[in-house]
C-alpha cells in the first residue's frame, strides 16, 4: 500500500511537492507522537487549518467538492484507524527502513522519501481533516473514560470491543447504557451498605461480582432482591426464635422457621407471623405482669440453691462459724481451716451472713442457705443472737436445726447479759459464747461423720 | 400556631366536627352507661388507625376476656386475623386468678404494675394508643386511701407514656359525673359521652363530645349508628 501511494505521488508537480513538503514537516512529528496534550492538539489544529485555507485557494471549488465526495466514499473504517494507531509505534521504524532502501538508489534523502506517504492525506479537504481530528479526539476521550471506569473496577471489555469495532453509533449506544448502569450500580452499592449483611456475606460477594458489569443492571437488581429476601428471612428467623419462648407459639414458630429455608416462602411466612406477633406481644405483656405480681423470683432462687447443693455430693465439712448480734454486729469467729486463711474470701462470706441478718424480710427464727463459690453459707437468725456457718460439701438435713439449737443455747445461757444489752451500746461479752461455738462446731462435725458413714 | 396532630375517631361525620379527631397524646374519657358501645367505639378507633395509618395500639382489658372481645369485634366487621398492630392485654383473666388468692390480691399494686408493664411493652414493641377498659374495673382492684392524690399520680404516670389514651369509664347511675371519683373529667383532656335514650320504638344511641382540649368541636349530642362495619353520627 505504502509503495503504491509513494509511486503515485512522484508524478505530481514540483509546486505541489513544495506545499506537501511544508505539510510533511508539520505532519511527521505529529505521526510520531502517540498522545498529544490538549494544548498541543489545539496549536496543531490552528496551523493545519491555516494551511488548509491556503490549499483551498490553490484548488478550485469544484475540485474541492469532488475530493470531499471522494473522501466520504473512501472514508476509512474505525477499525483501520485503530489498527493504524496501535501499530504506530511498532511499524513506523520498519517503514522508514524500507523507504530508505528504495530511495537511496534514486539519490533522495530519507526526508524526501517520506513525502509521498503523506500525500493522500494532503488530498483531503479541510472539512474532512477537521472531522477526522474530531473523531480521534472523541475516541481518545472515550478511551480515557473507559480507563477510568476500568480503574474503578468496572468490566469495560465489552465497551472496548465495541469501540474497537469502529461503529461509533453502536458504541455510543452501549456507552450510554454503561453510563446509566454505573449510576444504578452506585445506588445499589449504597443500598448494600445500608443492609445488615451478617450471615449473607457470600451472597454479597456474588452481587459485587455482578456489579462489575454495568451493562447488566437487571441481573444485579435481581441479585439485590434475592439478597434482601435472605436478610429479611434471617430477621424473621430471629423473631421466630424469640417467639419460641411462648409455649403456645413454639410448634408454629418451628414450622415457619423451617419454611424460611426457601426465601421464596417469605411472604407466606410473614402473613402467618402477623397473628403470632400479636399473640407473642400479648403473652409477653401478661408474663411481665405476672412477674411483677408474683413472688416467682424467690422461688427461682430456692430452686437454684437446691440445684447447687445437689451438685456437691460430698459430706458436710464445717469450715467457719460466726456469731453476730441481732443487728449484725460481729461477736466471734471460730475456724476449722488449716494453714493460711484467705482473709478476703472469709470477709466476703462474713458480709454475706451479715446482709442476711440485716435483711428485714428474714424474720427471727428463720434459717437461710446460700451457695458461695464452692462452699455454702448457712445462717440462722435469732431474736438476739445470730450465727453463720460456712460448710463445704452437702449440708446435713439437720444442719439448720443444729444452728437453731446453738442460737437458742447462747440466748438462754447468757440471757441476763443479752436482755440488759441495748443494741445501740457496745456489744456485750458473752461468757458462754466460746463454749457454745465449740459445741456447734463439734456437733456439725459429727453430722458430717454420720453422712460419711 | 403549630398544627396539632390528631387521631381520627373514624366515626363518619364526627371527625369533621372536631378538627379531624382526637389530638395525639391526649387522655380521653369514653364514658357512658352499660351497653352504650364504649368498647366497640374505642376498638374501632384503634383498629382503623392501624389499618389506615399503621398506628400500633394496646387494648388493656380488665373486664371482658380477650377471646370474647375478638369474637365480638369480628362480628362487627373488625377481624383480628392478620392484624398485628392491635394487641389485647387480657388482665381480666389475671384479675380473676389474683382475686381468688386473697393474700396475693392484697399485695398487688395494680396501678403501679400496669404502668410498669406498659412502659416495658412500649420500649420493646412500641405503641401509640392505649385503651384501658375500664376505670371502674381498675378501681375495684385498688383500695384508695386518698383517691384524688392517687388518681392524679396515676394520670401523671399515664401521661409519661407519651401516647394517646382512651379510658373507658362507666358512669355511675346515681350521680351526674363521668367517673366514679368525680375527678376523672378534670384530669383528662377530653370526654366523649355515649348515652342511650329510650323512645317509643326502642332505644337510640347518642354521642357527644363534651370536652376536647385544643379542639373546636360541636358540643351537641348526635345520634350514633353502626352500619356496614363503621360508626356514623347523624347530623340534624
Amino acid at each position: 500500500m505504502a509503495k503504491k501511494k509513494s509511486s503515485g505521488k512522484k508524478n505530481k508537480s514540483a509546486e505541489e511537492k513544495d506545499v506537501r513538503s511544508e505539510k510533511e514537516e508539520d505532519n511527521v512529528p505529529e505521526a510520531k507522537e502517540e498522545k498529544p496534550s490538549p494544548e498541543k492538539k489545539k496549536s496543531k489544529k490552528s496551523s493545519k487549518s491555516s494551511k488548509k485555507k491556503e490549499k483551498t485557494v490553490e484548488n478550485p471549488p469544484e475540485a474541492v467538492e469532488e475530493k470531499e465526495e471522494e473522501a466520504v466514499k473512501n472514508k476509512p473504517s474505525r477499525k483501520k484507524k485503530k489498527g493504524k494507531k496501535s501499530k504506530k509505534s511498532s511499524e513506523m521504524p520498519a517503514k522508514e527502513e524500507k523507504v530508505s532502501e528504495e530511495t537511496v538508489s534514486e539519490g533522495l534523502t530519507a526526508e524526501d522519501a517520506k513525502e509521498p506517504e503523506k500525500a493522500p492525506e494532503d488530498e483531503k479537504t479541510p472539512k474532512e481533516e477537521k472531522t477526522k481530528d474530531k473523531a480521534i479526539e472523541e475516541e481518545d476521550e472515550y478511551a480515557i473514560t473507559l480507563l477510568g471506569w476500568a480503574t474503578a473496577g468496572y468490566d469495560t471489555s465489552k465497551l472496548e470491543d465495541s469501540l474497537s469495532r469502529g461503529d461509533m453509533k453502536a458504541f455510543k449506544k452501549d456507552y450510554k447504557r454503561f453510563e446509566k448502569g454505573i449510576i444504578r450500580i452506585e445506588e445499589i452499592k449504597r443500598e448494600i451498605e445500608s443492609l445488615n449483611i451478617a450471615g449473607v456475606e457470600k451472597e454479597v460477594d456474588d452481587l459485587l461480582q455482578v456489579l462489575k458489569d454495568p451493562l447488566h443492571t437487571k441481573k444485579a437488581e435481581n441479585y439485590l432482591e434475592r439478597l434482601k429476601k435472605l436478610i429479611h428471612a434471617k430477621d424473621l428467623e430471629v423473631e421466630l426464635e424469640s417467639m419460641m419462648s411462648v409455649e403456645s407459639l413454639k410448634s408454629r414458630a418451628l414450622s415457619l422457621k423451617d419454611d424460611l429455608k426457601d426465601p421464596d416462602n417469605i411472604d407466606d411466612v410473614e402473613e402467618q407471623m402477623k397473628d403470632m406477633r400479636r399473640e407473642f406481644k400479648e403473652e409477653y405483656a401478661l408474663n411481665q405482669f405476672m412477674e411483677l405480681i408474683d413472688e416467682k423470683p424467690r422461688e427461682v432462687k430456692k430452686i437454684k440453691v437446691v440445684e447447687e447443693v445437689r451438685k456437691t455430693a460430698n459430706p458436710m465439712m464445717v469450715k467457719d462459724l460466726f456469731v453476730f448480734t441481732s443487728t449484725g454486729k460481729f461477736m466471734g469467729h471460730k475456724t476449722a481451716r488449716k494453714g493460711a486463711i484467705d482473709k478476703k474470701n472469709l470477709i466476703e462470706k462474713l458480709n454475706s451472713a451479715r446482709d442476711i441478718i440485716r435483711n428485714d424480710k428474714i424474720s427471727p427464727g428463720m434459717s437461710v442457705k446460700i451457695p458461695r463459690g464452692d462452699e455454702i453459707l448457712l445462717v440462722h437468725k435469732g431474736a438476739r443472737i445470730s450465727v453463720g456457718m460456712i460448710i463445704s460439701g452437702q449440708p446435713h438435713k439437720l444442719a439448720g436445726q443444729l444452728l437453731k439449737k446453738g442460737v437458742e443455747m447462747m440466748e438462754r445461757e447468757d440471757a441476763d447479759i443479752i436482755k440488759k444489752w441495748d443494741s445501740k451500746s457496745k456489744k456485750p461479752t458473752l461468757p458462754h459464747m466460746k463454749k457454745n461455738m465449740n459445741a456447734i462446731m463439734y456437733a456439725a462435725m459429727k453430722l458430717g461423720d454420720e453422712m460419711r458413714k | 400556631m403549630k398544627d396539632v396532630e390528631r387521631i381520627p375517631t373514624y366515626v363518619k361525620g364526627l371527625d369533621e366536627q372536631m378538627e379531624g379527631g382526637v389530638p395525639k397524646k391526649h387522655i380521653v374519657l369514653v364514658c357512658g352507661h352499660a351497653g352504650t358501645m364504649k368498647s366497640s367505639l374505642t376498638y374501632s378507633i384503634i383498629y382503623n388507625a392501624y389499618k389506615d395509618n399503621g398506628i400500633k395500639s394496646v387494648y388493656l382489658t380488665l373486664e371482658q376476656g380477650k377471646d370474647s372481645i375478638y369474637t365480638h369485634m369480628e362480628k362487627l366487621g373488625m377481624p383480628s386475623k392478620g392484624v398485628d398492630g392491635v394487641a389485647i392485654i387480657d388482665l381480666a383473666k389475671i384479675r380473676k386468678d389474683v382475686l381468688l388468692d386473697k393474700s396475693k390480691a392484697e399485695k398487688v399494686d395494680w396501678l403501679k404494675s400496669i404502668i410498669s408493664v406498659l412502659k416495658h411493652y412500649k420500649q420493646r414493641f412500641g405503641f401509640d394508643v392505649l385503651v384501658l377498659d375500664s376505670l371502674a374495673a381498675l378501681y375495684a382492684l385498688t383500695t384508695f386511701k386518698n383517691p384524688r392524690a392517687e388518681l392524679f399520680y396515676f394520670f401523671e404516670r399515664l401521661r409519661e407514656l407519651d401516647i394517646t389514651i382512651f379510658l373507658i369509664s362507666e358512669i355511675p347511675t346515681d350521680r351526674n359525673v363521668y367517673g366514679l371519683y368525680g375527678i376523672e373529667d378534670f384530669l383528662s383532656d377530653g370526654i366523649i359521652h355515649l348515652k342511650v335514650e329510650q323512645t317509643d320504638s326502642g332505644a337510640n344511641l347518642y354521642l357527644g363530645v363534651v370536652k376536647m382540649r385544643t379542639t373546636h368541636h360541636n358540643r351537641s349530642f348526635m345520634p350514633l349508628i353502626f352500619e356496614d362495619g363503621r360508626f356514623e353520627v347523624v347530623q340534624g
